[in-house]
């Protein structure tokens, strides 16, 4: 993976909040989050489900208000000139808004007619586009006529029809079955090898790992983490991990496995015991032998490098589907 | 750059519209047709209503038509992208404000309320038993008039778009919608009810009051009607206010 030059800044968030109602009912979204993104970089935004990631999308694309802090994109305030803000970057949405009353084309025609961008020019776009995400069969049909993942890739090819600077993906592949989203991860690969500024979320770790130069980990509106992948993964204590699930978890199991070699960090729930070692096969065996007793209880135990999966348990204590 | 995203939005909802033109006539024209086949053909020659009738409530079926044809232009769709589709989002992403997207929206609302007046006039015109006297001497009045309708009827609908949920679509037409059309001086001229006195003043709440009185003014002078100033009054004080509270209902719903 090559890496940009992060010297050119594109994004500047500092101090964002967002609230939504008002108390005794508010929610903080967003809680103080503080951000810098890089000309051609592909940011990722990890989090689970209510963490505030479509909410810094949305306040980046104009659509959100923030209750305080400030935002800057490209130069623009998007409070301030969302006009001139909207003509520069392109969103891809959590959920599906192509025209319905259009056919696939006509979404990309109409959305470059929006924009302005001239007749000769919107057809070669929309037509090579299209041909590009794999769409060209289904140009003449109505939307829902097509699969989710046919409309999530007309929801790119959409996306570049004016050009933008910066593309925001919400989730660009949530719900999808695995060939369209290798297709889609293909894709945008190709869109960073263009240089273009993506920031993408996700709650798939996998997502996270494949695409992003860098990835910020955001749980109750707060970035609790922020760089590559792999430095990310050097937060953990010890470089693996060792994950065993027991039908009845033995009560003193963690004393127990206190001297094992190397070992980092442990943890437990009520199930599963998570061991953060420095080398896996090397802790393996002494491990079995202290549970030699429990064996009968083991359902499984699972070794593996760690992911950032298990950066985002170790920083935040819960699962990312929890 | 708002100018040429304003014209290809407007360009977008005209090619969207030519397409759905059949069923836009059927939606606008069964009702009235049948209306005027039972009230000013059938009813007349069993002697059961005056003949005059017809030519007092061609005007006011005009108004009718045109306030719900614009209204339900804008309304219904909008009722739907806000409730489910969310495709006024993608909308928003285009390189506009949101108050010249919802005068987009009254554009193309009123685009089509002057679409279903013109569509109902011959219907009333030939459908009709006995001969209706129509006088086309008064076009600035005409013009003027149906611009008011077309534009009340779009910003109505664009409140009403904003406000209203998916599931409420039909306490909307229950609560809303047949006060309108009852009381709106549509089947019977407004003078005519200074024999109820109370009532002929609780209807100039109805702004279909001044829609039907307007046309009654442009297009049969001969039927007492009300004077010009009341209708450009309630015209004017209907459009302000549709407009107005319109706009701010649309870009409340779209802000968060």
């Amino acid at each position: 993976m090559t890496f940009p030059r992060l010297d050119q800044p594109v994004i500047e968030i500092r101090d964002l909040r967002k609230v939504y109602g008002r108390p005794p009912r508010a929610v903080v979204a967003l809680d103080g989050v503080n951000l810098t993104i890089y000309r051609g970089e592909v940011l990722g935004l990890l989090g689970p489900n209510g963490a505030g990631k479509t909410t810094t999308i949305g306040i980046l694309t104009t659509r959100i208000k923030p209750t305080s802090g400030s935002a800057q994109v490209a130069g623009i305030d998007p409070v301030r000139l969302p006009i001139e803000l909207k003509k520069i970057i392109a969103v891809v949405p959590q959920h599906m808004n192509l025209d319905r009353s259009l056919t696939a084309k006509e979404n990309l025609l109409f959305h470059a007619e929006y924009f302005g961008v001239a007749q000769a020019v919107r057809e070669e776009r929309a037509t090579r586009l299209l041909e590009w995400l794999h769409l060209s069969e289904r140009a003449d049909e109505k939307i829902d006529h097509l699969s989710g993942g046919m409309r999530q890739r007309l929801m790119i090819a959409r996306a570049l029809m004016h050009e933008p600077q910066i593309l925001f993906l919400d989730e660009a592949t949530l719900g999808l079955d695995p060939p369209s989203r290798l297709l889609i991860w293909e894709k945008i690969r190709a869109l960073r090898a263009q240089g273009l500024t993506i920031i993408l979320t996700t709650h798939y770790m996998e997502e996270a790992e494949e695409l992003c130069s860098r990835v910020a980990i955001i749980d109750h509106g707060r970035i609790l983490a922020l760089n590559t992948p792999d430095e990310l993964k050097r937060l953990l204590p010890g470089g693996e991990v060792i994950e065993l699930e027991f039908r009845q978890l033995p009560p003193d199991v963690l004393d127990r496995l206190q001297g094992v070699e190397g070992l980092a960090r442990a943890e437990r729930d009520a199930s599963r015991v998570r061991l953060y070692v420095g080398s896996a096969g090397k802790a393996l065996p002494r491990v079995m032998q202290v549970l030699d007793r429990d064996v009968d209880d083991l359902l499984h135990v699972h070794l593996a490098p760690a992911t950032l999966e298990d950066v985002f348990i170790y920083l935040t204590g819960r699962g990312l589907r929890e | 750059m708002s100018w040429r995203t304003f014209l290809a939005l407007l360009h977008r909802d005209l090619v969207v519209s030519v397409r759905d033109l059949f069923s836009f006539l059927v939606r606008t024209l069964i009702q009235p047709a049948f209306l005027v086949v039972i009230l000013g053909n059938v009813m007349p020659r069993l002697g059961l209503v005056a003949p005059d009738l017809t030519t007092i409530m061609l005007p006011g079926m005009i108004a009718l038509s045109m306030l719900f044809a614009g209204m339900q232009a804008v309304a219904m769709p909008l009722i739907i992208e806000f409730g489910y589709t969310k495709e006024i989002e993608d909308r928003l992403l285009a390189p506009i404000g949101m108050r010249t997207l919802a005068v987009e929206k009254i554009v193309m609302g009123a685009l089509q309320a002057v679409l279903a007046g013109l569509a109902i006039l011959p219907l009333g015109i030939y459908l009709t038993y006995g001969e209706v006297r129509l006088d086309y001497s008064h076009p600035l009045i005409l013009l003027s008039v149906v611009l008011g309708i077309a534009v009340v009827s779009a910003s109505f609908g664009l409140f009403l778009g904003a406000l209203i949920e998916p599931q409420k679509i039909g306490l909307m037409m229950s609560a809303i919608v047949a006060p309108i059309l009852f009381f709106g001086c549509t089947y019977y001229p407004w003078r005519g009810l200074e024999a109820v006195p109370w009532l002929q003043k609780v209807v100039l709440i109805n702004p279909l009051v001044y829609a039907s009185e307007g046309l009654r003014a442009a297009l049969t002078p001969q039927v007492p009607h009300m004077g010009l100033t009341g209708i450009y009054l309630g015209l004017g004080l209907s459009m302000l206010l549709f407009v107005v509270v319109g706009v701010h209902a649309f870009c409340r719903r779209l802000t968060i």
